[in-house]
This record gives C-alpha cells, sequence and structure tokens, in this order.
C-alpha cells in the first residue's frame, strides 16, 4: 500500500511539473536595450500593428516621449542619462532598467548564411574565409559578398530580399553606389569580373570582366585566381582594382626560367551603365598589385600604393598614387623606400582625408606618417611631387632579437579633416608570419592596438585588443569604427572574436563603446554612413578538438 | 482516496509550484570572474547560451552591460573599469529566458599605474624574469614601461648592468654612465596617454659559467602631483654551452609533414615530393596557375625538448644544405622577401619545464634551381635572443618529383584496351574461324570452370573476408583468385597451345561475370582487357601459345615468372584505374603488399598449371 | 542439391522491366557504367543507387534475391568504407582510432602507422554508392533477363555469333559443373582427401574435354558456323516507348557527360569560357 503511494506520488509530481515546465513562456521576455539613438524595446509587440499606449518613466516620473516602431522593436528616441532608471510600458507590458555608462548595441538579426567549403582553424594565423560586407550609405540595405559564393541583400530589419548566386567564382568585395541604387560585387574567377547589381530586384544590371587586362586561370583556390582587389564607389563612379598572379615558365636559352608575374589594373565605371570612364595604366597593366583604394568625398582624388614582395620595374612597391578622380590621370607621386625589410608592404594602411587634404600611411614595418597632399592637384600635375611629408613615427617598435625582428606589422590607417590620424597594428610577426606556421609564443606589446595621434604627431591614446583583425570601418565622419576580431591565435582562444565598437571622438577614458561576442569569429564588418546600421560577419572556427564552434550568420545591428 | 494521500498531493502541489515561482527562473549556472586590465572574464563551468550580461554593484548601480551574438560559450570578457575590493553582480540572461548571476569581489589592490617588466632573455614570462643563458653568449633583455593611467607620467628609467654582463651596444633611448662599478643606463620619457609604452631592447654579452648576474630596472615616475619608485629585477645565469645543450635538445626530426605537422603515411619519410605542372598541362599549353614562389611546398617539424625546471623560449631553425659544401641549398632557399632575407625558415617555441614542442617549419622550392637529389636538412636550436647554438640535427631530405601516374596508367589502360577490342571487332571473324568447333566448346567449358571454381567462391569468399579483414583479405582469396585462377589458363595454353584461346577464354568468363554476377563496370572491363593483352603478349613470348612444348623445370620456372609479372602489372593497373575512376585512396605499402601476395599465388598457380596442363593434352589426345 | 535456378532469371514476366528488350537494358547499363564514373555527388550516386532498388523491387523478384542485392550492397559498401577509413589521405582527416601504431615493431615502420580516419568513413561510403549502384542494376539486368535474350541482345550489338554461343555453352553448364565439382570435393574427401585441392581440378577439366567432342558434334550436325548468317527463333524489335526510354536516357547521360568535361578541361586549363560558368558551376554542385 505505502510503495503504491510513492508510486502515484511520483507520477503526481511529474504531471504537475510538465504544466509547469511549459507555463510561463520564458522566451517571450521584454528586453529593454540602451541604444546609440535611444531605448529600444525588443519583445513587447509580436504583430505588425502599433501598440496602442507606450508610456515612459524616468526615476518613476512619467515623461512623454516620441518613438518609432522598426520591425518588432519600439525605439523611444530620448537620449538616456546615465545611471538614472527607466520604465517602460508598452500596452501594461513592463520593462525596467538603470542606464549603464555606454550604449548598447541593439541586436536586430542573426541571419544563418551559406555553408563554407573551409573554415578557419585556432591554430592557423589566418582567417582563411574572404568575404566582405555592406551598409547602404542610409543604412537601410545590407549586401554581401559571401564565400559560400552567394551575394545576399537583407534590408535593415534582417530581412532577406534577394540572392544571386556566383557561377564558378566566390565574391571577394561589395560596395554600394553612393545613391544606394546599386550594390557592386567584385569576384575571385577566371574572369575577375565586376557585377553591378541593382539593389531593389537584385537583376544584374551590368559586369565587367578584367580577365581580358590581367589575364585568366583556372587554379583551384580563390586567392590564386584574378581577383578584384578593391571597390570603391565615389560619386557616380565606381572604381575597382583588379591583380593577377601568374607562373610564367619562358625559354632562358637552352632551359626554361620560371617568373612569377604580376597584372594590376585600375578602372573607373559609371555607376548606372557600366560604361568604363578611364584606366591606369591607359595602356597595359602594373606589375606589383595596388592597396586598397581611398579617395576624397567628391571623388575627385583617388589614392592607392603599389605592393609587392618582388619590388616591380616599372611600379615599385611603396609607391604612392594620386590620380585625378575625373580622369584617371596621375596627378601625384611619392615613392617610399623600405627601411626595415627588403619591402614596404601598404595594403590596409593608407587613408585620403575626406577633404581630399591630408593622407595617412602606414607600412608593414609600423612606419606612419601624415603627408599634406593639397598642394596635388590636377592643375598642379607634373610640378613637383606634391607630398609634404608633416610626420612620421614609429608606431610601433621593431625588436632586434638574436637577429630575429619581433614586431606588429602596421595594418590600417585613418586620416580626418582636421589631420587627426588613427593606426591599427595587426598581429605579432617574426619576419614574416608566412614564413612560419606556428603561433609565436610572444605577443608584442603593440600588437592589435589602435592608436590616435593629433594633427602634430602627439598621441592621444591607445587602446589594445587581442585576437587577428579584419578589416575595419568607419562611418563616414570617422566618429564610429567597426573591428570585426577574429580568433588568438597566440593563445588558441577565441572568446574576444566578434565586433568592437569604439568612439573615436572621446576625448577621456577608454574609446569602446561596446563589444558584441561571436560564437565563432567575425571576418568583416560594414557600418552606414551615419553610424546608426552595423553589419558583421561571422564564420565557424575549427577548434584545436576539430570541433565547430560558431555558423555561419550575417548580424545586423543598430 | 484516503486522507494521507489527500495531504501527499497537496505537498506535492506545493512544493511544484514553489519550484515554478521561485526556482523556475533562475537557473543553476557555474562559473567564476577573473578581473583583469581591460575588466573580467566570466568563466563558466559548461558553455551556456548567454544573451546579454549586465554587471552591477552592492548598491545595484550599472556598470556595464554586454549584448552577445547568439550561440553558446563559456568565456565571456566583459569591458568595465572595476574599483579594487568592491563586490559585482554579473547577471547573465539566457537565451531561454532565463537567468543566472554570479557574484565576485574585485582584487584588494589596483592595477599598477604604471607597470615595469624587465625580461632576460626576451620573452620569458616568469616570475623573476630571468632564465639560464649559455655563457660568453650574446642576449637580448627587454625592458617595458606601460603607462596604464589617463594623466600623463615623467618616468626616469634607470637600469643597472652588474659585472659579469656587458653592455654590447647602448640602445639609442639610453645614456650610459658608470657608478661604483656598474654601467647604468638612463633614460627619459614622458608618457602622455593611456597605454602608451616605452620599451627598449639591451643587448648584453654573459659572462663564464657559473656566475648569476642581476640586472636591475628602476623606475621614477612623476605625474605633476606624486613622485613614486617601481623596480624589477631579472637573474641571469650563466652555464656551459653543454649543460644547457643537455637540457635543451631536438628530439626529432620528420619532413614532410602537413602545414599543422601531422606525417602521412602515404608519403615516405624523408621524400619530399615536388609536383610540377600536369605533363598534360604542358603539352595542350593549359593555364592553371601553378605553385607561388612564396607559398611552401612541404613542411618540417622539428619537436624540441626541455628536460630543465624552467620554461624557455626557443628559436629554431631549419636549413636545407647541400650535403656537399654544408652550403645553403639554391634549390630550398627562402624566398628574398621572407624571413628578413634569411634564406631560411626559423620559428620560436615556448618549451615548458620537463616537457617538450614541435615547430613547423615551411619548406620552399626555387623552381628556376631545381635539382632532384639528395640534400641534408639541419634544425638548430638556440635560445630566443641569444646567439648560440645549443643543439643541432640533421635529417637526410631526398627531392622527387610527382606525376599524374594514376590518371596515366588508367589512359593508358583505356587505350590499350580500346585498341585490342577494336582489333577484335575489326578480325573476329578471321579470329575466331582459326578455332574448331570443339575448341571453341573447350574454352568455353574452360571458362565455365574457372567462372565456377575461381570467381563463384572469390565472389562470396571475398565478401566474407571483406568483412572481417577489410582490405586484408586478399592474403586469404588469393588462393582462389590467383593460383587457380593461372593454374587453368596455364593449363588451357597447354591443351590449346594457340594464340587468342586465353582471350576468348577471359572474354566468356567476363560475360559470366557480368550474366550472374552484373558486373559490367568499365573498370571491369578495363581490367579484363589488360589482363587478356597482358597474357597473350606474356604466353607467346615464353612460347606457351607457339605449339607445344615439353615442360621442363626451366620452362616451367619461365611461365611461372611470366604469369607473375602479368599479375604484378595488371593489380598494379587496376588499382590506378579504381583511384581513378572511382576515386579511391591505398596506401603505396598496401598495394606492394597485394602485388607480393598475388606474384606468389600465381607464380605458384602457373607452376601447377603446368603440371595439370601436362596430364590434360594427354587426355585431349586420347 | 543447389537450385542454380535461385540465383539466376526465374523467368516470371510479369512486370515492364522483364518485358523489355534486353538491348535496352544492356545499353542503358552499359551507358550508366560510364555515367557513373563522371558522378562525384554523393546524391545522385545514392539516387542511381535508390532506381536500382526499386527496379528490385518492382521486378518482384524473390525475397532471397532481395536479399542478395541488400547483402551484396551492404558488405560492398563496408568494403569500401573499411578501405577508405585506412586509406584516406586528403586533408584534413581526423584519426579516430589507431591499429598499428608507428611504434609497433616491423609493422610500424613498414606502414607509417596505421589509422582509422573519420573523413575517409565518410569517403568510403560515397564511393561504395558508386559500386554498389553498378552491381544493384547490373544483377537487376541479369535475374530480369533470360541469358538466351541476353546473348541475342548482345548478338544484335555486334557480339560474333560464335562468342555469344560459347558464353551461352558456359551459362548452360554452370550448374552441370558446380554439380559436378561437388560431387568431386565429396568423393575426396570420402577417400580422407583435402576439401579442395589443385586435384580437383584434373576430373572435372577431363569431362570437360571429353565432353566438348560430344558437344561440337551435336553442333555442327545442326549447321553450326555452316554458313555467314544465321536465323533466329525470336527477333528482337524494340518499340516506340523503348525508343524512347533509351534516346532519353542517351540523351541526358550526354548532357551530363558533356557538362562534367567541360568541368573537368576548364579545371585542367584546357578550355575555359566566359558563357560556360554556369554551366561549371553545375557541374561541380550537381555532378
Amino acid at each position: 500500500m505505502a510503495k503504491r503511494n510513492v508510486v502515484l506520488a511520483i507520477i503526481i509530481l511529474l504531471a504537475a511539473l510538465l504544466p509547469s515546465a511549459g507555463c510561463g513562456d520564458k522566451s517571450a521576455v521584454v528586453q529593454g536595450v540602451f541604444a546609440r539613438d535611444g531605448i529600444a524595446i525588443v519583445g513587447a509587440t509580436t504583430s505588425e500593428e502599433n501598440p496602442r499606449e507606450v508610456i515612459l518613466k524616468v526615476d518613476d516620473r512619467p515623461k512623454p516621449t516620441k518613438w518609432q516602431k522598426h520591425g518588432k522593436v519600439i525605439l523611444l528616441m530620448e537620449p538616456w542619462q546615465a545611471g538614472s532608471s527607466y520604465e517602460v510600458l508598452v500596452d501594461g507590458m513592463s520593462w525596467r532598467g538603470m542606464a549603464p555608462l555606454n550604449p548598447m548595441p541593439l541586436k536586430v538579426s542573426a541571419e544563418e548564411l551559406g555553408s563554407l567549403e573551409e573554415t578557419p582553424s585556432v591554430k592557423e594565423w589566418t582567417p582563411a574565409v574572404y568575404e566582405d560586407v555592406a551598409v547602404s550609405p542610409d543604412g537601410k540595405y545590407v549586401g554581401v559578398a559571401s564565400f559560400d559564393r552567394n551575394v545576399y541583400l537583407y534590408d535593415d530589419k534582417g530581412q532577406k530580399l534577394w540572392q544571386s548566386r556566383i557561377a564558378n567564382g566566390v565574391g571577394v568585395a561589395v560596395a554600394f553606389s553612393a545613391d544606394g541604387s546599386r550594390l557592386f560585387v567584385g569576384e575571385s574567377s577566371p574572369d575577375a569580373n565586376i557585377y553591378a547589381f541593382d539593389t531593389f530586384s537584385g537583376k544584374t544590371v551590368w559586369q565587367h570582366a578584367f580577365a581580358a587586362d590581367i589575364g585568366s586561370s583556372s587554379a583551384p583556390r580563390w586567392n590564386q585566381r584574378p581577383k578584384i582587389t578593391g571597390l570603391i564607389a565615389a560619386g557616380s563612379r565606381v572604381i575597382a582594382s583588379a591583380e593577377y598572379t601568374q607562373r610564367v615558365a619562358e625559354k632562358d636559352g637552352a632551359g626554361t626560367k620560371v617568373k612569377h608575374v604580376t597584372a594590376c589594373v585600375v578602372k573607373a565605371f559609371d555607376s548606372q551603365t557600366g560604361a568604363v570612364i578611364w584606366r591606369y595604366p591607359q595602356t597595359g597593366a602594373m606589375d606589383t598589385g595596388v592597396s586598397r583604394m581611398t579617395a576624397s568625398a567628391d571623388g575627385g582624388k583617388l589614392v592607392f600604393a603599389n605592393h609587392s614582395w618582388s619590388k616591380g620595374r616599372e611600379y615599385v612597391d611603396g609607391a604612392l598614387r594620386i590620380l585625378d578622380g575625373a580622369t584617371g590621370r596621375l596627378i601625384g607621386l611619392h615613392r617610399l623606400a623600405p627601411r626595415h625589410f627588403s619591402y614596404v608592404g601598404i595594403f590596409d594602411g593608407i587613408h585620403l582625408s575626406p577633404n581630399g587634404n591630408y593622407l595617412a600611411v602606414i607600412t608593414a614595418d609600423s612606419r606612419g606618417m601624415l603627408f599634406d597632399v593639397s598642394g596635388v592637384t590636377a592643375e598642379a600635375a607634373g610640378r613637383g611631387d606634391g607630398f609634404r611629408l608633416l610626420w612620421l613615427r614609429q608606431i610601433s617598435k621593431i625588436h632586434q632579437v638574436g637577429g630575429v625582428p619581433v614586431y606588429a606589422y602596421g595594418n590600417t590607417a585613418r586620416t580626418t579633416d582636421d589631420g587627426r590620424v588613427f593606426f591599427m597594428t595587426g598581429g605579432t610577426f617574426l619576419a614574416d608570419k608566412t614564413a612560419s606556421t606556428g603561433a609565436p609564443p610572444i605577443v608584442h606589446p603593440d600588437a592589435t592596438s589602435l592608436f590616435a595621434y593629433s594633427a602634430d604627431g602627439g598621441l592621444l591614446w591607445k587602446w589594445q585588443t587581442e585576437g587577428g583583425i579584419s578589416k575595419l570601418r568607419f562611418s563616414r565622419d570617422s566618429r564610429y569604427l567597426i573591428l570585426p576580431v577574429y580568433h588568438n591565435y597566440v593563445t588558441g582562444q577565441n572568446d574576444r572574436a566578434g565586433l568592437y565598437c569604439l568612439d573615436l571622438a572621446k576625448s577621456g577614458g577608454d574609446p569602446l563603446v561596446w563589444f558584441y561576442q561571436f560564437e565563432g569569429v567575425a571576418v568583416a564588418a560594414a557600418i552606414a554612413g551615419d553610424g546608426t546600421a552595423i553589419a558583421g560577419l561571422e564564420v565557424p572556427l575549427r577548434r584545436a578538438d576539430d570541433r565547430q564552434a560558431g555558423r555561419h550568420r550575417l548580424h545586423i545591428l543598430r | 482516496m484516503g486522507r494521507g494521500k489527500w495531504l501527499l498531493l497537496l505537498i506535492i502541489f506545493i512544493a511544484a509550484g514553489g519550484w515554478f515561482i521561485l526556482g523556475g527562473e533562475e537557473q543553476g549556472v557555474e562559473g567564476n570572474v577573473r578581473f583583469g586590465r581591460q575588466g573580467a572574464d566570466i568563466c563558466l563551468a559548461e558553455p551556456q547560451a548567454v544573451s546579454r550580461v549586465a554587471v552591477s554593484g552592492e548598491g545595484g548601480q550599472p556598470f556595464a552591460v554586454a549584448v552577445l551574438g547568439p550561440g553558446v560559450r563559456q568565456k565571456i570578457p566583459i569591458f568595465m573599469n572595476w574599483e579594487p575590493g568592491r563586490k559585482y553582480y554579473f547577471t547573465m540572461t539566457l537565451a531561454d529566458g532565463g537567468s543566472a548571476v554570479l557574484a565576485a569581489q574585485s582584487p584588494d589592490e589596483r592595477l599598477d599605474r604604471v607597470s615595469l617588466k624587465l625580461r632576460a632573455p626576451y620573452g620569458l614570462s616568469g616570475k623573476d624574469g630571468g632564465g639560464v643563458v649559455p655563457e660568453d653568449s650574446v642576449l637580448t633583455a627587454d625592458v617595458l614601461v606601460t603607462n596604464n593611467a589617463e594623466q600623463p607620467v615623467e618616468a626616469t628609467l634607470v637600469i643597472a648592468v652588474p659585472a659579469g654582463l656587458e653592455v654590447v651596444a647602448v640602445p639609442d633611448g639610453l645614456r650610459a654612465e658608470r657608478s661604483d662599478g656598474t654601467l647604468l643606463l638612463t633614460g627619459r620619457r614622458r608618457l602622455s596617454a593611456r597605454n602608451e609604452l616605452w620599451n627598449e631592447q639591451l643587448q648584453l654579452r654573459a659572462g663564464k659559467a657559473g656566475t648569476n648576474a642581476v640586472l636591475q630596472a628602476s623606475l621614477v615616475l612623476d605625474d605633476g602631483r606624486s613622485h613614486w619608485r617601481q623596480a624589477s629585477q631579472a637573474t641571469i645565469q650563466t652555464a656551459t654551452t653543454a649543460a644547457i645543450g643537455g637540457k635543451i635538445r631536438i628530439a626529432a626530426v620528420e619532413a614532410p609533414v602537413d602545414s599543422i605537422g601531422r606525417v602521412d603515411p602515404k608519403a615516405q619519410s624523408g621524400v619530399l615530393v615536388y609536383a610540377p605542372p600536369s605533363l598534360l598541362s604542358n603539352i595542350w599549353g593549359a593555364q592553371t596557375g601553378g605553385r607561388l614562389d612564396d607559398e611552401p611546398f612541404a613542411y618540417a617539424r622539428v619537436t624540441i625538448s626541455n628536460d630543465g625546471d624552467e620554461q624557455v623560449l626557443v628559436l629554431v631553425a631549419g636549413k636545407v644544405v647541400d650535403p656537399a659544401t654544408g652550403e645553403l641549398a639554391a634549390t630550398y632557399r627562402v624566398p628574398p622577401h621572407k624571413n628578413d632575407g634569411k634564406g631560411y625558415s626559423y620559428d620560436v617555441a615556448a618549451v615548458g619545464p620537463r616537457g617538450s614542442t614541435s615547430v613547423i617549419l615551411p619548406l620552399y622550392l626555387n623552381e628556376n634551381s631545381l635539382l632532384a637529389g639528395n640534400y641534408v636538412f639541419r634544425a638548430e636550436t638556440a635560445i630566443f635572443g641569444v646567439s648560440q647554438v645549443l643543439a643541432g640535427a640533421d635529417r637526410q631530405v631526398q627531392l622527387v618529383a610527382r606525376s599524374d601516374r594514376p590518371l596515366l596508367i588508367t589512359l593508358l589502360m583505356a587505350l590499350i584496351a580500346l585498341v585490342g577490342t577494336g582489333w577484335l571487332m575489326w578480325r573476329q571473324e578471321a579470329a575466331l574461324a582459326r578455332f574448331s568447333t570443339k575448341e571453341l566448346v573447350i574454352i568455353s567449358l574452360f571458362g565455365t570452370v574457372t567462372f565456377v571454381t575461381v570467381n563463384m567462391p572469390q565472389t562470396i569468399l571475398w565478401d566474407i573476408a571483406h568483412v572481417v579483414f577489410g582490405p586484408f583479405s586478399f592474403l586469404f582469396t588469393g588462393f582462389f583468385g590467383q593460383t587457380v585462377l593461372y593454374a587453368l589458363i596455364v593449363s588451357l595454353a597447354a591443351v590449346l597451345p594457340r594464340p587468342g584461346a586465353i582471350t576468348l577464354m577471359i572474354v566468356v568468363r567476363m560475360i559470366l561475370n557480368g550474366f550472374i554476377f552484373g558486373h559490367f563496370t568499365p573498370v571491369q572491363i578495363l581490367s579484363y582487357a589488360m589482363l587478356a593483352v597482358c597474357l597473350e603478349g606474356a604466353l607467346y613470348l615464353t612460347g606457351a601459345t607457339r605449339g607445344p612444348r615439353k615442360d621442363g623445370l626451366g620452362r616451367v620456372a619461365l611461365l611461372a615468372l611470366a604469369c607473375g609479372l602479368v599479375d604484378v602489372v595488371t593489380t598494379y593497373m587496376n588499382f590506378m584505374a579504381y583511384m581513378t575512376l572511382y576515386r579511391l585512396y591505398y596506401a603505396d605499402w598496401y598495394i606492394g603488399a597485394v602485388i607480393a601476395a598475388g606474384f606468389v599465388y600465381t607464380a605458384a598457380g602457373a607452376a601447377i598449371g603446368c603440371r595439370l596442363g601436362g596430364t590434360l593434352r594427354r587426355t585431349a589426345t586420347d | 542439391m543447389l537450385n542454380w535456378q535461385e540465383f539466376t532469371y526465374s523467368g516470371a514476366e510479369a512486370t515492364a522491366i522483364f518485358r523489355l528488350d534486353p538491348r535496352v537494358k544492356i545499353l542503358m547499363l552499359v551507358i550508366t557504367g560510364l555515367f557513373i564514373i563522371f558522378l562525384d555527388n554523393p546524391w545522385l550516386l545514392a539516387a542511381l543507387l535508390a532506381v536500382g532498388l526499386a527496379g528490385v523491387f518492382a521486378a518482384r523478384l524473390t525475397l532471397l534475391k532481395v536479399k542478395i542485392v541488400l547483402a551484396v550492397i551492404a558488405i560492398g559498401l563496408w568494403g569500401a568504407v573499411f578501405s577508405q577509413a585506412l586509406f584516406y589521405e586528403q586533408m584534413p582527416r581526423t584519426a579516430v582510432l589507431t591499429v598499428i601504431s608507428p611504434q609497433t615493431p616491423l609493422l610500424g615502420p613498414l606502414t607509417g602507422g596505421l589509422y582509422v580516419y573519420q573523413e575517409g568513413i565518410v569517403h568510403g561510403l560515397r564511393q561504395g554508392l558508386r559500386m554498389a549502384a553498378m552491381t544493384t542494376l547490373g544483377l537487376l539486368v541479369c535475374w530480369t533477363t533470360d541469358s538466351r535474350l541476353l546473348l541475342l541482345g548482345l548478338v544484335r550489338l555486334r557480339l560474333p555469333y560464335s562468342l555469344a554461343f560459347m558464353a551461352v555453352t558456359a551459362v548452360r553448364f554452370i550448374p552441370i559443373l558446380l554439380q559436378e565439382t561437388l560431387q568431386v570435393i565429396a568423393a575426396s574427401r570420402l577417400r580422407g582427401g583435402r576439401r579442395f585441392s589443385m586435384q580437383t581440378l584434373l576430373p572435372i577439366l577431363g569431362n570437360c574435354l571429353r565432353r566438348a567432342g560430344t558437344l561440337a558434334v551435336a553442333v555442327e550436325s545442326r549447321a553450326f558456323r555452316a554458313f555467314g548468317e544465321r536465323t533466329y527463333l525470336e527477333e528482337l524489335r524494340f518499340n516506340a516507348a523503348e525508343k524512347l526510354l533509351l534516346a532519353g536516357y542517351l540523351l541526358l547521360v550526354a548532357a551530363a557527360v558533356v557538362s562534367k568535361a567541360s568541368y573537368l578541361g576548364y579545371q585542367y586549363g584546357l578550355f575555359y569560357h566566359s558563357a560556360l560558368r554556369p554551366l561549371y558551376e553545375f557541374a561541380r554542385t550537381c555532378l
């Protein structure tokens, strides 16, 4: 009898727990986010209709406020104060919170993208996956050139609008036109096409193949094929650079000599029609690659640097070139000589201020410099160099340790209209990281650091992170920096991988506004010109035990 | 229902309700919090799907909020400024709506406003910052001063270099002066920005073995309001090269390995295989890209052991040298833009006390100086930043070129099969007219016997053996597959010593195999075609199909050898066909084992066949 | 007593597969054999296997035959998985079990260590599908076609009649020789000999030689090889549906093979055209 009671009790307990486990839908929790432009309430409404009533209380006192509905998020346009208590009631559902010191990112969506053929490993120093994301100037659209061979367009609510497959190629660069009506994608493929998609319909409006200029190849790896290396929208034009390095075997007397020949060209197209406006060089191709391209806001000047491991003959490694944005004519040329290593190595470390007056450059050996290039104009072309060096700093010191150079390479440069400069260094290298495969057991004290300099070259502040850094993106006014970070190959950890948002205008304290951690690693990010919408690409990481952390996702934040 | 049962029910409902109301929201998430320079790290015992973390103080005042992306994580960094000796509450919101709170007390002591680190040799992270170096060697010491605060600070650095250490070169930022027999290196710097650092490297020469020199660094700091000092030191012990070398040694050198150090069992150890552009591509002038000169073509793994009680940082260099001259071999020279133009690969590794670690060094190939042959891979190790080489090890390596072997052989097989089949189709009437009806029947019946005594048992037995022994089943099925088969083939050749008889028997066998077992695959057709061509050739050359002959011991041995070789060739070609057409992989040693066993089985079968054939010939002529 | 019929064509003509022209079956089998070499997509390979299995069930074969097919597939897949798990050589690969450690005396240095690779298991399964599909389809053809008709089909496909005759003879004598082999083995064991030795072959082959003379006389007395042309009791004629089926299948396979060949040509740098990129993509992802 007693046994039967115990059994009965257990059954009833389970029966009681089952409904109680389902009771109270814990996932439908109202959350509030203290975002940059107000207080966002998430989870208070699930329908597309507007709520009937939204009430705001600040420190328990009602306060009238304006609000907008953004998908399922209600955004109260309320400049909140750190330390104040806020309560929001939406149709009776309540949320209460105390404002923090810094704003938080508002998670709009995290959409899964296609599967990847390869993924980065925690043991390797590169992210292995090369893809790009862009946000339209008005912040309404997000375009992705994905490593899964697709081009995606999402709206700022995280809704996929269209998707297009790149047959037999992979997108490696993406940019919106200045008016947002076109989405440009550059690919790595035997043709090295640039595609112009109509943003709204997803149709390919025009495309142009660079293979005729630089050569073609069916090499299996994307980085061995002809590819678009840079895309920049300037006014009514879009400018693209394409590069291909191939192995050429030539007869040399009785034998054969193997050479590795680079061909690179830059072309400007009409954004709407795809007509080629100009080509640089006008004939032939450069025998070195080019760095990222940077232009003044009016598109009048376009700047890039030549880079190559093997110096080049005509277009020497380390040459800074300014072209007239309208005609493609070379109007300024300045040559930097290698100092610590046999090459200069400018990749992403070049930027022209929006007003076209200042040029910031950082080389692979961490020499950072600021030039005044206001004198470089189409009219003054041919009358001297035009580059006036304002200052030069060794941003990160190269440690010579028993003949081995230990340094943090110069990664990115950014300058503002008033001449302030930001430099970012990369990870720790022992001479050339690609020449060894293991992670160095030491971290250079200036590795993965952001340096802020005044116009006269004085260091304002320095901020450091861990992990490898991908392409940095700045808001149009250079106030906000979005930094995608992948895994730390020295420690073998990825806990600091994700998106970092820094406020570069902060005069004191930590410039970090927020950190949004990814489960995997971040390989690319973008921010709208006005700083509202932010997008980041996450890829899964293979850990030391070969298990994967994370997924291939597009994160959209505000 | 009795009163007791109602009471029990009531208690159960209260308990369940209490669990739901009080305990249902917060979940038992375990972990701890570690405070550091940039904030705090939440370390969870198990990965959790945390979507947000809010940090508050004891009074509930907010300090930081972190919003996290979807997914699970075990470590969450929180970037915040913390005060020493305070309690903080980390409230984690889980993805399913639940929450968990971790409370943690920050360390009592604030982090130094300005930190001073002295490491000698460079890079060591031990408590003292010092280490052991070989006598008379040049080492690099590293001094790092970091301003952790917002306010600017004037720093005056003094490094005292004791007797027993000699400064090789004074860094540009420091000034040298002597005081009471000690060399003092002095410098002054203003650190105005937060996280700004002042970093100097000193090149020092160590003294004789057995000496302990204490390198001291002191810092005088002035922020305009207060004045304070900091100091650090590093003890540099000197020992003989032999003593240190005895503790730090190269335990193993392996090449080739892959980029993360795995050995490829299919690759022969010490043999570096260079893959030139495909021969077919060269013939057709194809452009497939090819390997670029700054990508490694192979890797070597060097394992370093540390038998000492201290962690060491070692520099490992891998040089491929010409064994005759001892100089760096031009074939393997690292591209000039890499590794500071040294021409060889190197890397740095930390080896813990009584432990070992491996470094993977890339090997490059200079196609313009390519010379296949024997070289020496020389691994050298030294304490990082110290000039003296402590240990070295040589490994013989050989450079060979790889070809598209499986594909070419398969193409050859296809060509032979096509030509053979085409010829047979074209000359079918004439070929068959050479045989009388009786002979055709004999061949047919021999084919049937072969099918019954070879194909059928082999198919059944092979399947069973394959389940248990997998690819090693050839050791058991070889008796049917080769011995009996070749006995029958050779005996048919003895009964009907005419070219074409064997081919016809193989065709009959192939048709039967297709009819009964459904084996109508291109690989099998290729395989039978090759067997027919090779056997006809071998038997003709040995005279077996050029008319009746007497079987002496020599002839038997010749036939056994010929058939054995045919089996070797056809088995090898079959493997190549399977690897190409069916994308299968087989290790070289496995192919070798199958071929070797097959040769033995076949030769035995052929020898038996000679005897069998001789007996049957007498029956046939009866 | 071994019932040979259980393992061969059983004569039921109730289903469409049985009634199909043997030439259609042979040609489709040969085309499939060539097609399957070009396929890498495991789903397509699995689909071909599924088609074969569907055919087996649609043909309403006996339970024994169905079991044989399933057993053959399972063993074939297992064989492929077993070998590829050990010999897989692509990177990355993850060793999940050590079979022979490199330190094992003799075998260790000889093999360099033998491991079971996780990726090899998957690869073996994929490639095993190829062989399993072909075996299933081959058995389906054999079990749904009278050997007479099969040979007639081969003859109509230009196989020399004499060879066809040899094949028919071989097929007809299989059960007889099988029986004789078992009898010889039994007799040998009764006399204390081994179950099977090379001596077993002597009486079997001797019988064959004696039989050959009698059979030759018998067929030659029926004008075998007396004339260049031969008449047949049955004539094979394609009907419209069979022609359509064959033509359609041939077109489909040809299209797939051309696509894959184009892609391979592009991959090996032989020929490339921008306009064919969607074709290369199709071949790469779907074939």
